[in-house]
């Protein structure tokens, strides 16, 4: 019939006809295309304060990695005739310190940028263990239910009720200070937040089809929490990582302050708002400037953590990654 | 009648699933006085079926008749309150961890939801080849690879497709991805809970198309669960419809369709739309109301609140079966007495006289 | 027994005068949006009208655009963000280019709307009589207990059982067919002219959306009301429709009469379709299905945006973007070979 048909509407011969008539399952090339991350890049692009904050960071911690190579000064190498310059600087054997000295002659750019290390490397240690603890709590918790979760959870509970900065105060008083003991003392603290949220997350995914038909193929529990629900939680979980890194730069510094962190004569951002407490009334920037990194940092991280909830959220994502339109001009 | 069936008539096929006096109820019994009470949902009552090999149990009901319900439990993603699955033989409750894992390699099912039945994160190629890291003696790793494209080209896809993603695809093509997934572990059943209902039109009938050919050409034996009676009539062999938990009529579906026995079925069967403005001056049986809720079922036959024939006994008694439900059975009082057929003559093409 | 005694009725509403003036017409309207992968057409110049007191099918798969178009109509999809072109002509008037506080007395005055999921339309934290009489107190400024009374007659009319005693329930408390006779019912709130019903029962199980579709034909005459139609299921257009307009990738394919849509389809596309659909009355060796899937907006093909999939597919079709051409009254469609494809099916 097809044959007679066409043969009626296009008498030229020479017309062959396209081979896709009858064809099972045709293929079509043009799918729903991928969200690459040139999409995202060109978002990040697009929003400038978002852009700012990931500079600003990408800034910080290739100053803190590196700091070794690139600080100008030993941060611990003491000069005790030229204390209390100021920012902008020259001493008289031609030194010059960008952001001045401290109480005892040390630069203070070398040692913000040896903070920083101790800082955000606590940050994200600290992080990155309570992750760890929290999400495997949360997810066997969430997936296996029954008592292992009633226990958990009413852990957490208990443990959120607590007065997280006291409980770290009176931990490390007994401990002692240090880089691993106030990294230990923040995962104790934090793996709460993790396992909560890890826990939910996987509540609303052991229901999916996906996790039904990985049963009914017969994986094995451990299978199916690693490879079907740990993957598909990673999105949320970053951004409350970020989050979480913010936090423990903020109770670092905290700590630091109080003189139960990092101890001297290595420096952290904390301990050098507390070192120059004493001088704030004639060398403001042993304050502020340490203030600044811990209050920045914080800010940028929290920007992006939010930048990151937005795009990664499948209804409004679009809002985001879509260009803006120069002109409401109507095509053809 | 086809060769097909006329072997399932006759019995002459191995049974490869059976279910007998199957039942779910949510919640628990509790204990008053030295009575137990049920006091929960009683979800599935009383199904008892054989299914052979190379044969399609189509499964039909309004929603929350059950029918998801059953589904999860011959596969046993759910446990049941009584009753047995047996899978070749091998009573699935009876299993332990171990051995019900690999039990499961007989029975694999198919999700209505094509969206969220594929993991997100996990490519074409690995969802497809996933059962193979938990049965390695089905595919030897070697030739994986090369099994993983057979699979999709016998699903109607590309080699090529096997490094996507699922949500590079449309839902017709995830589900063939969910249809490669079952039968990448041979399994004897296939387990079709709403396969299609969720998918267009015109891709709805490529997907029929396929589970049909799967089954000329595997011998794999379907329970197809739909709500869309136009749907089971082309795939399925037998048929049972379910309200309320209980199975009210079943036999052949040539036989259900053309001489309905229950006042429900034939009211499913008239509420159609027939796509054709000639024939709509037909008599419609149409239902009062909708399906009770489960929790508060209504006293004897559950579907006289529902039944335009209901009388007096309808409410007492519970009807008994009539027949034998797996061949051919009715579950109601005035099966015998009631004519059907002016409600079906869009079906039959007989019009009925006076 | 009321329902069984029902006599031999038509499910189809009774026709409507051809000759009369269109209440609304829709003319060469398209809508456009800004996606993360450029710009899609969603709906792409369509065109049509609907007459006082007819039912106009609007049938089309999901990404067809079939309810795009109608939310544009409602205002529900506006410009900015949407891109949107042409004109919708109700009593001869613009309603695209009307202001903002013009076209909201539209809604509900002379249009209204109901959805396919209705118990997510609803709102969950209100009870049903405060839903379905909020109108009245805030458009006519009723008293409370008047407005009440209002909503109770309106339970009445879409046969909601004991509506009094209802007023305080919420949503969650009733069933899927329930809450779509809600909607119904705050659709009738304001006596519209026109009533779109957006799948209004793809949720609903076959017997529930009997009833429903009842419902919705029986309002329907008592007001003299127009109905738009749109879904997915070529039976329920059929039992209900007068006309239908079919839709594929955000362009008109084929629009007619019922009985020329299902005696001569003219178009590959609804011929296929009426092919593919499954049938009650006979088990078939195999499902003639259209092969391939249909495309998605931001990759439409070049030409006839059917022609990937299309069994008269010929190399014109991938060049020239074939126009809807009228075939009879009341009856066209957008393909090159339309003409050739109406007498073939006209003699079979």
């Amino acid at each position: 019939m097809t044959q007679k048909l066409l043969a009626k509407t296009e008498p030229d011969p020479s017309v062959v006809p396209t081979q896709n008539a009858n064809v099972e399952g045709l293929y079509d090339e043009e799918r729903a295309p991928k969200l690459t991350w040139k999409i995202y890049l060109r978002a990040l692009f697009s929003d400038r304060v978002t852009l700012i904050a990931a500079l600003f960071l990408i800034i910080m911690a290739v100053s803190a990695l590196g700091a070794q190579f690139l600080a100008p000064f030993d941060p611990n190498q003491i000069d005790i005739m030229n204390r209390f310059m100021p920012p902008l600087s020259m001493t008289d054997a031609g030194q010059f310190h960008l952001l001045g000295t401290d109480q005892l002659g040390r630069d203070v750019l070398s040692r913000l940028m040896h903070g920083a290390q101790v800082s955000i490397s606590i940050g994200f240690l600290g992080a990155i263990c309570s992750g760890l603890l929290g999400i495997t709590l949360g997810i066997i918790a969430g997936y296996k239910r029954g008592l292992f979760e009633d226990i958990v959870m009413r852990l957490v509970d208990g443990m959120q009720s607590l007065p997280s900065l006291l409980i770290a105060l009176f931990v490390l008083f007994i401990i002692g200070g240090g880089y691993f003991n106030l990294v230990l003392v923040f995962t104790f603290l934090q793996w709460t937040v993790f396992c909560r949220m890890a826990r939910s997350l996987t509540l609303n995914l052991r229901d999916s089809n996906f996790i039904s038909a990985a049963r009914v193929l017969g994986c094995t529990d451990a299978r199916i929490m690693l490879r079907h629900i740990l993957p598909n939680m990673v999105a949320p979980l970053m951004v409350l990582f970020t989050l979480e890194v913010a936090i423990l730069i903020l109770s670092e510094a905290s700590l630091s302050f109080l003189g139960f962190g990092v101890q001297p004569p290595n420096a952290s951002w904390g301990r050098m708002i507390a070192s120059g407490r004493d001088h704030i009334n004639t060398a403001w920037w042993l304050v502020t400037l340490p203030g600044l990194a811990i209050f920045l940092t914080a800010l940028a991280l929290n920007l992006l953590a939010g930048w990151c909830r937005a795009v990664s959220d499948p209804v409004h994502s679009s809002r985001w990654l879509t260009p803006k339109r120069k002109q409401n001009k109507q095509e053809g | 009648m086809t060769e097909q069936q006329q072997a399932v008539a006759s019995g002459q096929r191995e049974v490869v699933l059976r279910a007998e006096q199957l039942g779910k109820v949510f919640g628990k019994t509790v204990r008053q006085g030295w009575r137990r009470v049920d006091q929960g949902v009683r979800a599935v009552n009383d199904v008892n079926f054989e299914l052979h090999r190379g044969e399609t149990l189509g499964l039909v009901g309004e929603s929350g008749c059950g029918k998801s319900t059953l589904a999860r439990l011959l596969v046993r993603l759910m446990d049941p309150t009584e009753g047995r699955v047996e899978v070749l033989g091998q009573n699935l409750l009876e299993l332990k961890r171990e051995d019900l894992r690999q039990a499961r390699r007989r029975i694999q099912m198919i999700f209505q939801d094509p969206y969220s039945s594929l993991n997100p994160r996990m490519t074409v190629g690995e969802i497809i080849g996933e059962p193979w890291q938990v049965f390695p003696d089905i595919v030897p790793p070697a030739q994986r690879e090369a099994r993983i494209g057979e699979l999709l080209q016998q699903v109607g896809l590309n080699k090529s497709d096997a490094d996507r993603y699922p949500h590079q695809f449309s839902g017709g093509q995830r589900q063939r991805i969910g249809i490669a997934r079952a039968l990448a572990v041979e399994p004897e059943v296939i387990i079709c809970d709403e396969p299609v209902s969720a998918l267009d039109v015109s891709v709805q009938a490529q997907v029929i198309n396929l589970l049909m050919d799967i089954q000329r050409d595997t011998g794999v034996s379907y329970v197809f669960i739909a709500h869309d009676l136009s749907v089971v009539r082309q795939i399925s062999d037998r048929i049972m419809v379910m309200y309320l938990g209980e199975i009210v009529e079943g036999g052949a579906v040539d036989a259900v369709y053309e001489s309905p026995q229950h006042p429900y079925t034939t009211a499913l069967l008239s509420s159609i739309p027939v796509h054709d403005p000639e024939q709509q001056s037909r008599q419609v049986l149409k239902l009062p109301g909708e399906v009770p809720s489960p929790m508060n079922p209504p006293s004897g036959c559950k579907f006289h609140t529902r039944c335009p024939y209901a009388t007096e006994i309808c409410s007492q008694e519970v009807p008994a079966v009539t027949g034998d439900l797996a061949v051919r059975g009715v579950r109601c009082h005035h099966a015998s007495t009631l004519n059907f057929d002016p409600y079906i003559e869009h079906i039959t093409g007989r019009v009925a006289s006076g | 027994m009321n329902a069984m005694t029902e006599a031999r009725t038509r499910v189809t509403g009774d026709r409507v005068d051809v000759s009369a003036a269109p209440i609304m017409s829709v003319e060469g309207l398209s809508v456009g949006f800004d996606t993360p992968h450029g710009p899609v057409q969603a709906v792409d110049n369509v065109s049509w009208s609907i007459r006082k007191g007819e039912t106009l099918g609007i049938i089309g798969e999901s990404g067809s655009g079939k309810s795009v178009g109608l939310e544009t109509i409602m205002g529900l999809i506006t410009s900015p963000p949407a891109r949107i072109s042409g004109q919708v002509l109700l009593d001869g008037q613009d309603i695209l280019s009307m202001p903002q506080r013009q076209r909201r007395q539209l809604r509900g005055d002379r249009m209204a709307m109901i959805f396919q999921d209705a118990l997510a339309a609803l709102n969950p934290s209100l009870t049903i009589g405060t839903q379905i009489s909020e109108v009245y107190r805030i458009r006519r400024g009723a008293s409370r207990q008047a407005a009440l009374d209002k909503a109770v007659e309106l339970m009445d009319q879409v046969k909601i059982p004991s509506a009094r005693s209802r007023l305080k329930a919420y949503p969650h408390e009733f069933s899927g067919g329930m809450c779509q006779r809600v909607m119904i019912a705050m659709a009738l709130a304001m006596d519209p002219e026109i009533l779109i019903a957006d799948e209004p029962t793809t949720a609903l199980d076959v017997t529930v959306q009997r009833q429903i579709m009842d419902l919705l034909q029986e309002v329907r005459r008592e007001r003299g009301m127009s109905l738009i139609l749109v879904t997915h299921d070529l039976g329920v257009v059929a039992e209900c429709a007068d006309r239908a307009v079919v839709m594929y990738s955000g362009r008109m394919a084929e629009t007619a009469t019922m009985r020329d849509l299902f005696r001569t389809p003219s178009h590959p596309y609804t011929r296929a379709l009426l092919q593919a659909m499954p049938r009650v009355d006979a088990r078939l060796e195999r499902l003639q299905a259209i092969p391939g899937t249909p495309p998605t907006l931001s990759h439409i093909p070049s030409g006839c945006a059917f022609r990937p999939r299309c069994t008269f597919a010929q190399p014109r079709c991938a060049e020239e973007k074939p126009e809807l051409r009228m075939l009879a009254a009341e009856h066209s469609a957008a393909c090159h070979f339309a003409e050739a494809i109406r007498e073939e099916t006209s003699h079979d």
